[in-house]
């Protein structure tokens, strides 16, 4: 479990919190908010990246600063924003690098170069690759570095990849949750997030606006507050939900169909 | 040709090079060059000779490395960063205390560490932009730093008494002793060969360097305690050279480049590669002098190094992606 209590930050004007957050093993959480809200600091601390003005971080009942470098290394896993590697690395360079405190572990790489496709490009330097491949890279380091209960922290993982990619890489956090593992991850896909996350967080301007279950944070007027855009529920044809900005005007539209509304 | 055959390739070139040094040499009476193996008499200064450049350049190149890959510049060098001039500007404010103190000799090496410390400190804090050096302004840095101590090196020969100064003058120029006390030279190989070591065992730490800060934390690199050791050492590393040869210039720079071309950036085959390299720049450099005869003797090592490593610095100022370096590069999606 990953818990802050009381958690603030400041930095250049900007006051982040206090926050009181838990993220407990066998659950996805997202962290949904507008650009400047405070996401990327409030994950960066929740990692260990940064040290919190106030306040404590906890993992598994250990106070984060107390824990050492190895330790960390295999109970929580970061993805940052942007990430990168210098020129030349290979993409199973980078993903060994993932084991460096944690000892090699062959299979975890392949598994990990395995579910983000990357088996072909295993010796192709990061630099020859797209932006959305590099991604797949780094977050094939993250899948290696990972242990079944590890918790993660990724911040916006899916936003260079195509839908493809990203519903995979949802997909494999969610057997990652499923296996006892914990997740946390800023998004601005909205849709996606509340059709696999389990629980959310709406940060605002630096505070946590509501929390709690992913499909009752996550509504229409919570993110109307939030965004200042209006969002509706959209029905697929097998039922499930998801969440989509308003069209502007009420005849593009017609293609989704809201709760209540018949099909004609 | 695999990396481990260019490692095996590089290291029968330095001891080529080496070898060469022997043979090589001028004549104290006439000033005529020679190549022949010395007499008994001589083989001590030229195997010294050899032996220093070997250690001093490899020193110097394993620097070079470890500044590159801690502040993640291309650029980065022992000279380029002003450690050099520093630790020479260290060894001249201590010659002049201790010529004022009476003192005929002192260790030298003490004031060059302080001196190359303070410089790396000075560029660090100078070359900073939002936590972080920043490639072009750490470069900027230390180019100021550099020309400051230099011009310090100046001035504190200008207090020194003539016959003083101009036992110094060969060395503030960049020159290879071919004698040298045991002491310093048993602490120069300690030194080369343990900063190696750690520097090898330590190679996948400082390819996690290569990541961005965040990842290389999250994994467990521990960056910001790897990057104080890399400095410290370079820095220490650069100051013993410096004290026995005086400042030699983009040895460090070039090294490091040579060696990466050679065997790619992965730090277990570029650290030894890096220590060759250097190694064999410098032997090469000495060598090379000996062959250019003026009419005032030869030319000092450190002025043959800098004209060669100063077109490969522009060059590499003009061509390098340092962007590369801290993943700024663009690419096509």
């Amino acid at each position: 479990m990953l818990r802050c209590e009381g958690l603030q930050h400041h930095y250049a004007g900007f006051t982040l919190g206090p926050v009181d957050v838990t993220i407990d093993r066998g659950r996805l959480a997202v962290l949904v908010g507008p650009n400047a809200s405070g996401k990327t600091t409030l994950l960066n601390l929740l990692a260990g990246l940064k040290s919190p003005s106030m306040g404590s971080i906890c993992l598994d009942g250990v106070n984060l600063s107390n824990t050492g470098r190895r330790e960390r290394a295999g109970k929580l896993v970061a993805l940052p924003q942007r990430p990168w590697a210098g020129e030349g690395m290979t993409v199973i360079e980078l993903v060994r690098l993932g084991r460096l405190q944690l000892g090699r572990d062959d299979e975890a790489i392949e598994s990990a170069l395995d579910q983000m496709g990357l088996l072909t490009h295993q010796s192709t330097p990061l630099g020859a690759l797209s932006i959305g491949q590099r991604q797949r890279a780094h977050f094939a380091r993250v899948l290696a570095q990972a242990e079944p209960k590890s918790m993660l922290v990724l911040d916006e993982p899916t936003a260079p990849l195509d839908p493809v990619w990203a519903q995979r890489a949802w997909a494999v956090l969610r057997e990652h949750v499923a296996s006892g593992g914990g997740a946390v991850l800023a998004v601005h896909d909205i849709a996606i997030a509340s059709a696999m996350a389990d629980d959310a967080w709406m940060l605002h301007e630096g505070q946590v606006r509501c929390s709690g279950v992913a499909s009752e944070v996550l509504a229409p007027d919570a993110l109307c507050e939030a965004f200042g855009q209006r969002y509706e529920w959209a029905i697929r044809s097998d039922g499930s939900r998801w969440l989509v900005p308003a069209p502007c005007s009420e005849t593009s539209d017609a293609h989704l169909k809201r709760p209540g509304q018949s099909s004609e | 040709m695999n990396a481990a055959t260019r490692l095996g390739l590089l290291a029968t070139a330095l001891v080529l090079a080496a070898v060469a040094r022997l043979l090589i040499g001028v004549d104290p009476a006439t000033g005529e060059l020679e190549f022949s193996w010395p007499a008994s008499d001589w083989i001590t200064f030229r195997f010294t000779a050899a032996i220093i450049a070997v250690l001093v350049g490899a020193g110097l190149s394993l620097s070079g490395l470890l500044l590159q890959t801690s502040l993640r510049n291309p650029l980065a060098a022992p000279s380029v960063l002003g450690v050099s001039s520093g630790a020479g500007l260290g060894v001249m404010v201590a010659l002049l205390i201790a010529h004022h103190a009476g003192i005929e000799t002192v260790p030298w090496f003490a004031p060059a560490i302080i001196g190359a410390l303070i410089a790396v400190g000075i560029v660090l804090v100078l070359g900073r932009r939002d936590g972080w050096p920043d490639p072009v302004t750490t470069i900027l840095a230390g180019v100021i730093v550099a020309t400051m101590a230099g011009a310090g090196m100046v001035l504190m020969q200008s207090m020194l008494p003539a016959d003083t100064r101009g036992r110094f003058l060969a060395w503030a120029m960049g020159t290879i002793p071919d004698l040298a006390a045991p002491g310093p030279l048993w602490g120069l190989t300690a030194l080369v060969l343990a900063a190696t070591s750690w520097a090898w065992i330590s190679a996948r730490r400082l390819d996690a360097l290569r990541l961005d800060e965040a990842s290389a934390q999250t994994i467990g690199a521990g960056p910001e305690p790897l990057r104080l050791v890399c400095l410290v050492l370079a820095g220490v590393v650069t100051a013993m050279t410096v004290a026995i040869c005086g400042p030699l210039g983009f040895v460090g720079l070039l090294g490091p480049h040579v060696a990466r071309l050679l065997v790619g950036p992965s730090h277990r085959l570029l650290v030894p590669a890096a220590v060759l390299t250097g190694g064999m720049v410098l032997v090469g450099a000495d060598v090379f002098r000996q062959l250019i005869s003026l009419e005032t003797g030869r030319l000092p090592v450190g002025v043959v190094t800098t004209l060669a490593g100063g077109p490969f610095f522009l060059w590499l100022l003009t061509t390098s992606r340092t962007g590369e370096w801290r993943g700024d590069s663009n690419a096509s999606v």
